[in-house]
């Protein structure tokens, strides 16, 4: 008889287990859906670095990007950069033209987690990652209102990152914040604000990438972005950059 | 003053009682007092010097470098490298560390089959298991100078790992941690700590072992010498306790004020006990004095109290102007901090001697007459009486040790590097040898470049200058932004040079923007750039003078584009150096000038003062004289010497002169009033001037250099302070009763 009762609990605790799991990734599909899964994106942007004191420094590139990591860009302002550009393929390959010398050049390896042009993004922040296929998650709070979700990548997803923790309205399932850790260390906060529906995606017009240890800040303000046009792979040349 | 000492001697309890809640309430706030062992914070904060060093601090991510140096037969082995990997992760997730630049992590940029690689110079996963690419690093790593020489030693068995510290982070805190931390790693290879950080936490260590290690024995010199004078329990308990109390006051009043104890305020407690004690030992005199006449204890204090008054007051005045000195004439805040508290201190012990002293005396059973009153010639008496018939042969000593320490004197050498505080031995001395032996040393110097960074131009007046630094002024492992842009742009177009036009050098940029080893060397807007360099420590002042002199006068002429200010630890050191030749010399002159005005105010002659302020004026000559001689230099602690010296040896003076004119009111003739003088005030001086020497000879006990010096020279100075004023007096009054 023991035996039984202990044999329900298991199963009925695993099942409950198993609910519980699902109902995670059920979530992260459902996040995904709304911000993360367009097939293409074109957008152009200003990037506003701001410093520990305060003082700020302005870029603007338009970028397209096409799936979760091919990406290509080019730096509209400051005059001292205009022209730069900036391909970024899959298998952690990046290309960089510099217009005064007239070269594309391949950036190796450390890219990945290298700032992207200054900012307090990185290239992999700039990727599209479906939390489902990457992360393995787990609902830390919940209320009326909001979940705040744990995201740990499964063993083969290439991330930087030890740990995320987001926070999803339940209104959108677009996440408003999003904080990132290092070796379980807190490091850098993503907020997003003034948040839009575009075709059936969510898109934050102002997003902020805050550093903690040294207090710098990127705002990006989204100035137009258009999904899905089928945008053609040529674009994701040398070609393309030099010109 | 009746009434006072009536009212003192007729209510010993309600003295003590209230002397000892204050004492309870002030080591409430003592047990507090925080230690500040930061160079920095001994010039003011509104210094140029320190400006532009904390300048460095908040935009380049902290001011102070500090190193370590990793030792092993082969660092380019796979266990090696591994071991410099932890120690270079764990620095970099401590607190108050802003940027780590180690063999494992720092970048490389190069070309790789035409691709630009800014990349960690070894890549972990490679590094774990591949002995084949260590070995194939190995090659590059020792044939690029960027390495060779800064990260590595040229014979590979030396591993430097730089930190730059937050200077908002506590630094003594953060070396702390780095030691355990880099302990707790269990590495058993030799590891050293070298540069200002950690020099700085050993003196703080130094500081509070010294607080511990020097108390006692100072204390059971002071016991043995008040015993021997005395030769009763309350002659040694009473002047102790008054030092106690004065101390636990005084540092309790630097805690509630929140004013840190720094290497030079940790003396202030063997000051205090040397200082403080000698006001009471009059009272205790005294007291003796007028027991053996049969009077009651009551009367004998208030007596005393009323007797001792005027010579303890003028006594204090005179050691209170010798420390209000360095308040006026120091520029450095640690000095002047010193000054104020050892004052404050001096204040205390002198309304203790006046009120808990007989107080104590009072309460405690004592025989009467507790020391007997001169059946036994005292030897330092004898002494004088010798000198007394032969004024001739102590004239022309005197003249022959002036003339002596005349010539000595300009010789006196001067130092203010941090690395003479530490004994030739100690391990933070070997620890920096290591570093300037293989990596061109662990001072820094850096210049903050101001100008348009976004111009090549710019750019290559930094060069210009970086060149100067090294093949002219002797600086090693320099690093700039300088260097970076010239490697990338080798990369791009096979020219070690600076590109050749201000677009290439803004596409430059671009790939490092957002780098962390970038923001040490550029800020952000890109309107100035860091030089940062290695001198060798332990430099003659002489040479950084030299060295600072040379290269401002390279900065000022010939650059267009740029304008550059010097600062690091050589700047701040030859500051400091001239900031305590200034001290000393003001200190002394504004304390003898005082002094001299003081006594001719109190004892309403001119000459008589001029009498009192001449054996210290000796004393100094040949206080100076005797530094010169045994090449001491004068540094932090002993620049104090000159105006303390004033401030204590006057008091002899003081002492003596007025005994004398007492025993002469009384109707005694010269010789005798001189014998009785002697016999009692010159007795007390005699006691005192041991007591002192005693206590101040502990100093010689301490780890810190400076304080070693400065305990030896002082106690060689009451020394000669106390024979040279009672002498030179008794002498010259010899000659006034022959005149008579």
């Amino acid at each position: 008889m023991k035996k039984i009762v202990y044999a329900v609990t298991i199963a009925l605790l695993t099942s409950l287990f198993c609910y519980a799991n699902e109902n995670v990734s059920e979530l992260l599909k459902r996040i995904d859906s709304v911000s993360n899964s367009p097939k293409d994106q074109k957008m152009s942007m200003k990037l506003i670095l701001i410093d520990k004191d305060n003082s700020e420094s302005e870029r603007e590139i338009v970028m397209m990007q096409k799936g979760a990591d091919k990406r290509v860009g080019k730096f509209l302002s400051p005059k001292d950069q205009k022209g730069i550009g900036f391909l970024s393929l899959p298998g952690n390959v990046l290309h960089i033209y510099l217009p005064a010398y007239k070269k594309v050049k391949n950036i190796a390896s450390h890219a990945k987690n290298g700032s992207f042009a200054g900012t307090d993004f990185t290239y992999e922040d700039m990727e599209m990652t479906e939390f489902s296929k990457n992360y393995e998650g787990k609902i830390l709070s919940e209320n009326d209102s909001i979940y705040v979700i744990e995201l740990i990548p499964e063993k083969k997803s290439e991330t930087s990152y030890s740990k995320i923790v987001i926070t999803v309205p339940k209104e959108t399932y677009f996440p408003v914040m999003m904080e990132f850790y290092e070796k379980d260390k807190h490091v850098k906060t993503l907020e997003r604000k003034s948040i839009e529906k575009v075709k059936s995606y969510y898109v934050a017009r102002e997003m902020t990438m805050t550093t903690l240890k040294s207090g710098h800040k990127t705002k990006m303000l989204l100035e137009s972005v258009e999904y899905d046009t089928n945008i053609s792979d040529d674009f994701f040349t040398d070609r393309y950059l030099k010109e | 003053m009746k009434k006072l000492s009536n009212l003192i001697a007729g209510n010993p309890a309600a003295v003590i009682a209230v002397i000892a809640i204050m004492t309870v309430v002030m080591a409430f706030f003592a047990i507090k007092v925080k230690i500040n062992p930061d160079i920095i914070d001994y010039l003011p904060k509104t210094d140029k010097i320190v400006q532009d060093f904390d300048r460095v601090g908040e935009d380049y991510g902290g001011s102070l470098t500090a190193f370590i140096v990793f030792e092993s037969d082969d660092v380019f082995s796979r266990e090696s490298l591994m071991k410099i990997d932890r120690i270079t992760k764990l620095l970099q997730e401590t607190e108050g560390v802003n940027i780590v630049t180690s063999l494992t992590n720092v970048m490389d940029i190069k070309e790789v089959d035409g691709s630009i690689e800014i990349a960690p110079l070894f890549e972990n996963d490679s590094l774990m298991s591949d002995t084949a690419y260590v070995r194939a690093r190995r090659e590059y790593v020792m044939g690029e100078r960027i390495y060779r020489g800064k990260l590595i030693s040229s014979d590979m068995t030396k591993a430097l790992i730089v930190m730059n510290l937050a200077d908002e982070a506590d630094q003594t805190e953060t070396c702390e941690k780095i030691k355990t931390d880099v302990k707790n790693l269990e590495i058993t290879n030799k590891i050293h700590f070298g540069g200002l950080p950690f020099f700085v936490l050993e003196v703080n260590r130094l500081i509070v072992k010294d607080l511990l290690k020097l108390i006692l024995p100072c204390a059971l010199l002071m016991i043995i010498v008040l015993f021997l004078s005395f030769r009763t329990a309350v002659g040694v308990i009473v002047p102790l306790l008054n030092v106690l109390v004065s101390t636990v006051w005084t540092i309790g009043i630097m805690s509630a004020l929140k004013v840190d104890v720094t290497i030079i305020t940790n003396i202030i407690p063997v000051v205090l006990l040397a200082v403080g004690s000698a006001y009471s030992i009059h009272v205790i005199s005294k007291f003796y004095e007028e027991m053996s006449c049969n009077k009651n204890k009551k009367d004998a204090a208030s007596e005393a109290i009323r007797d001792v008054a005027l010579p303890v007051f003028l006594a204090a005045v005179t050691t209170l102007i010798g420390f209000l000195s360095f308040v006026f004439g120091s520029y450095l805040t640690m000095i002047r901090d010193f000054g104020i508290f050892s004052a404050v201190g001096v204040g205390i012990s002198f309304i203790l001697s006046l009120t808990l002293t007989p107080a104590l005396l009072i309460v405690f059973k004592s025989k009467a007459g507790g020391k007997d009153n001169g059946t036994k010639s005292f030897l330092f008496v004898k002494m004088v009486e010798w000198f007394i018939p032969k004024r001739k042969f102590f004239l022309v000593l005197v003249a022959a040790m002036t003339l002596i320490s005349v010539i000595l004197i300009p010789k006196i050498s001067r130092s203010s590097d941090i690395m003479d505080y530490f004994k030739k031995e100690s391990e933070i001395r070997v620890s920096d040898k290591i570093i300037e032996e293989h990596f061109g040393g662990s001072t820094r110097i850096q210049v903050i470049c101001a100008g348009d960074m976004t111009k090549t131009a710019t750019l290559r007046e930094m060069w210009e200058l970086e060149k100067f630094l090294e093949d002219s002024a002797g600086v090693r492992n320099i690093s700039s932004i300088v260097d970076v842009v010239k490697r990338m742009n080798m990369v791009i177009e096979g020219n070690y040079n600076l590109p050749d036009s201000d677009e290439k050098l803004a596409n430059l940029y671009f790939l490092t923007d957002g780098e962390p080893f970038v923001e040490r060397m550029l800020k952000s807007d890109k309107s100035e750039a860091l030089i940062e360099g290695s001198l060798a420590s332990g430099m003659k002042l002489k040479n950084v003078t030299d060295f600072i002199n040379k290269v401002k006068e390279r900065m000022d002429r010939d650059f267009k584009e740029v304008s550059f200010s010097l600062t690091g630890m050589p700047s701040v050191n030859v500051k400091l150096d001239r900031s305590i030749l200034q001290s000393t010399l003001f200190s002394i002159a504004m304390s003898i000038i005082l002094v001299f005005v003081l006594l001719s105010f109190m004892l309403g002659s001119a000459r008589l003062s001029l009498k009192g302020t001449l054996p210290i004026l000796f004393t100094i000559l040949t206080l100076f004289g005797v530094m010169s001689a045994l090449k001491l230099s004068l540094d932090i602690a002993t620049c104090l010497l000159g105006s303390i010296s004033i401030g204590i040896g006057i008091d002899y003076s003081v002492h003596y002169l007025i005994r004398l004119r007492k025993e002469l009111k009384d109707g005694k003739k010269y010789g005798e009033a001189v014998h009785a003088t002697m016999m009692t005030t010159g007795r007390a001086i005699a006691t005192n001037v041991f007591t002192v020497a005693a206590g101040f000879s502990v100093l010689m006990l301490s780890s810190l250099q400076p304080i070693v010096n400065f305990g030896f020279l002082i106690a060689v100075t009451m020394l000669i302070a106390g024979a040279t004023a009672v002498i030179m007096l008794s002498v010259s009054s010899k000659e006034k009763g022959e005149e008579k």
